[in-house]
């Protein structure tokens, strides 16, 4: 198992690095920036009361909560990261090979990626899910509430 | 008023009813699909048909968005409209423990009560209820805002700094565009498309359904569906007979609903998570709150629902739209030459009735196609997880993408699903991170024009005085007080366990 980092002290970090960064960008004229200027505060004490807490147990020995990444962990994590490349590479190719072509891509690899037992009638559930939720998808998107889906730009024609 | 009920008794007027009710059940199950998407797309259909036909048709839909926005809210999480965030809070966690179909009827049955006590508002009350809800000003929704922010401390989970912060970020995520005060553009990068700030369904989507998907990915090799689902026979009758033995409950959540829903521009997600801070604030077990208790799915579905013919009585008495989809409701009579306001009432009283009957019959009608379909809705959670998650990722795409048809609102929901779905392990939830991002566009303008009206008298005067304000602040202490109370008590609770386990 392998140990990361404190739990809380992980999260003062975060939180201070967003601070930060909305503490950087706020004006200074009171009525347009006192609602963010607020919460950008907020955020900050929170960041340094979690920090701080972190230092005091370790002073006081406290038995800190420590992130762990055990071997499923990081399967899940490599999961997660080929789904969201999946997603990412849909993003990309929406407005290039249109609607029904990049998410039957995306649907098909996602199930695909996501079925651990790869049996014929798996990958074939796999292929015919995605093609079902897309008609149905175009139909209520397009025809129903007048979405207009992208169409191909790489192939002209490819809809 | 009768003339009206027989008006809204005509089958075509059920027909149109019926089918509006039904486009509602389409419009709030998909998660990006909004009941004022749904009633701005169906205007023009309404055309065709008689007014009133027309206005039974866009209350049908509306008044059925609002309870079908639960259904994605229970079954995976994610909600369907804004109004359905605190739905999930008990919601998916019932269907978690394979009390999936109790959470739908509960949700159903809810809102078709809600509906008929706003419903029932409407026809009765209008009047009345519009002279208290003029007293609100911008000081008064500031301070409704800050009330409603105080169910950070029943959602925050363990860290109630965490949840704080969760709520900060919401808040910041709110202010991104163009500010309420002199339009300064605010956290917008240099990025075009930001300054007419974040779309806060698109938002919701990403700090909901994405985190949602990602965690099905991360779970997909231990666990092949959501929840296991075993139908229960006679679950429907017993969890009408548990929503009805609570009577004390259902009457707050429904006033908390109607009251809310008739403020203009608070709407029917404010009035949700209100009432859903009450029912636990109210509780004596607190504890059983966020962990499946259906009391949080019925206070939330009552209040979101009652608000929905309650955002009707502003626009009915006053000419003054209570929530955005009555306010497409009061641009399709305008297009017809009526003008919504206290001459409609005069010159149109049998219309005006009739519309409100309309949506009492269409929480009925929403309750028994609800009933009809709960068994077969409840079966998505069957669906592997291997396809749901793709699934659930592709709609949430689509939906962000159909809010305003922008490619950047896809883009900011997947950065913020993915930001979210990350600092979950941190220990945040997700719930005051979606609470904010609804409550800064109530919070923020509120504050702005009360600093205005301030100028000319003092700070004091106008945030502290009045008996609303003064009301508001009272629940508000009161509410952090509890909150502080029952984490210190629960603190020392786990104390007391603790040392007696080392023992």
């Amino acid at each position: 198992m392998q140990k990361l980092m404190d739990r809380d002290f992980l999260a003062g970090l975060a939180l201070f690095f967003v601070g930060t960064v909305a503490l950087a960008k706020a004006g200074s004229d009171p009525m347009n920036w006192i609602f963010p200027r607020l919460a950008t505060y907020l955020i900050l004490t929170v960041a340094a009361v979690l920090v701080a807490r972190v230092v005091f147990a370790a002073v006081v020995k406290h038995v800190p909560d420590i992130i762990n990444m055990n071997s499923d962990d990081r399967i899940a994590f490599v999961d997660v990261f080929l789904f969201l490349l999946i997603v990412l590479g849909f993003f990309f190719v929406m407005y290039g090979l249109g609607f029904w072509l990049s998410s039957l891509l995306m649907l098909s690899l996602t199930s695909i990626h996501l079925t651990k037992d790869r049996t014929r009638r798996n990958i074939g559930i796999a292929l015919v899910v995605p093609l079902a939720t897309c008609v149905v998808a175009y139909f209520i998107f397009m025809h129903l509430f007048y979405v207009p889906v992208p169409v191909a730009t790489w192939w002209a024609g490819v809809g | 008023m009768l003339e009206g009920l027989m008006m809204a008794l005509q089958p075509s007027y059920i027909f149109w009813l019926t089918a509006g009710v039904l486009m509602g059940l389409v419009v709030g199950t998909l998660p990006g699909l909004t009941a004022t998407m749904g009633t701005a797309l169906l205007v023009p259909f309404t055309f065709a048909l008689e007014t009133g036909e027309g206005l039974a048709m866009l209350g049908g839909l509306y008044v059925c968005a609002m309870f079908s926005d639960a259904i994605p809210a229970c079954l995976v999480n994610t909600p369907g409209t804004p109004a359905a965030m605190a739905t999930a809070f008990d919601g998916h966690p019932m269907v978690l423990q394979g009390r999936g179909q109790e959470a739908i009827v509960a949700a159903c049955f809810s809102s078709a009560l809600g509906t008929l006590f706003g419903a029932a508002c409407y026809l009765l009350l209008a009047w009345p209820m519009m002279a208290i809800a003029l007293k609100f000003g911008p000081p008064e929704f500031f301070w409704l805002g800050v009330f409603a922010l105080t169910i950070i401390g029943s959602l925050a989970g363990k860290s109630i700094l965490k949840g704080l912060a969760g709520g900060a970020i919401g808040l910041l995520i709110s202010s991104i565009g163009i500010s309420h005060a002199t339009e300064v553009a605010r956290f917008t990068f240099g990025i075009p498309e930001l300054r007419g700030g974040v779309s806060l369904v698109a938002a919701l989507i990403g700090v909901f359904a994405v985190p949602q998907v990602l965690l099905m990915v991360a779970e997909s090799r231990r666990k092949e569906f959501i929840a296991e689902y075993k139908p229960v026979p006679g679950v429907t009758l017993k969890t009408i007979l548990e929503v009805l033995s609570n009577p004390v409950h259902f009457f707050r959540s429904a006033m908390i609903g109607t009251f809310i829903g008739i403020l203009p521009g608070a709407g029917s997600p404010i009035a949700a998570l209100v009432s859903y801070n009450e029912a636990v604030r109210w509780s004596k077990d607190k504890s059983k709150f966020g962990k499946g208790d259906v009391r949080g799915v019925t206070a939330s579905e009552i209040a979101n629902n009652a608000a929905a013919p309650a955002a009707m009585i502003p626009l009915v008495t006053l000419g003054v739209p209570g929530s955005s989809p009555a306010a497409v409701i009061a641009g399709a009579l305008m297009l017809r030459g009526l003008n919504p306001g206290p001459e409609l009432f005069q010159n149109n009283a049998t219309l005006v009735y009739s519309f409100g009957w309309s949506l009492l019959l269409a929480g009925i009608i929403t309750f028994i196609l609800g009933i009809l379909f709960a068994p077969l809705l409840v079966r998505i959670i069957q669906i592997p997880l291997r396809l749901l998650a793709p699934l659930i990722m592709f709609l949430a795409v689509i939906g962000a993408y159909a809010i305003r048809n922008n490619i950047f609102d896809v883009y900011m929901m997947f950065g913020l699903g993915v930001f979210v779905f990350l600092i979950r392990r941190l220990g945040f939830h997700p719930g005051p991170i979606g609470l904010g991002i609804i409550l800064g566009p109530i919070i923020e303008p509120a504050l702005v024009q009360a600093l205005y009206i301030s100028n000319a008298s003092s700070v004091g005067r106008v945030f502290f005085t009045g008996t609303v304000n003064i009301i508001l602040i009272t629940v508000t202490v009161i509410s952090i007080s509890l909150v502080a109370l029952t984490r210190f008590k629960d603190r020392a609770r786990e104390r007391a366990n603790d040392s007696l386990g080392a023992e």
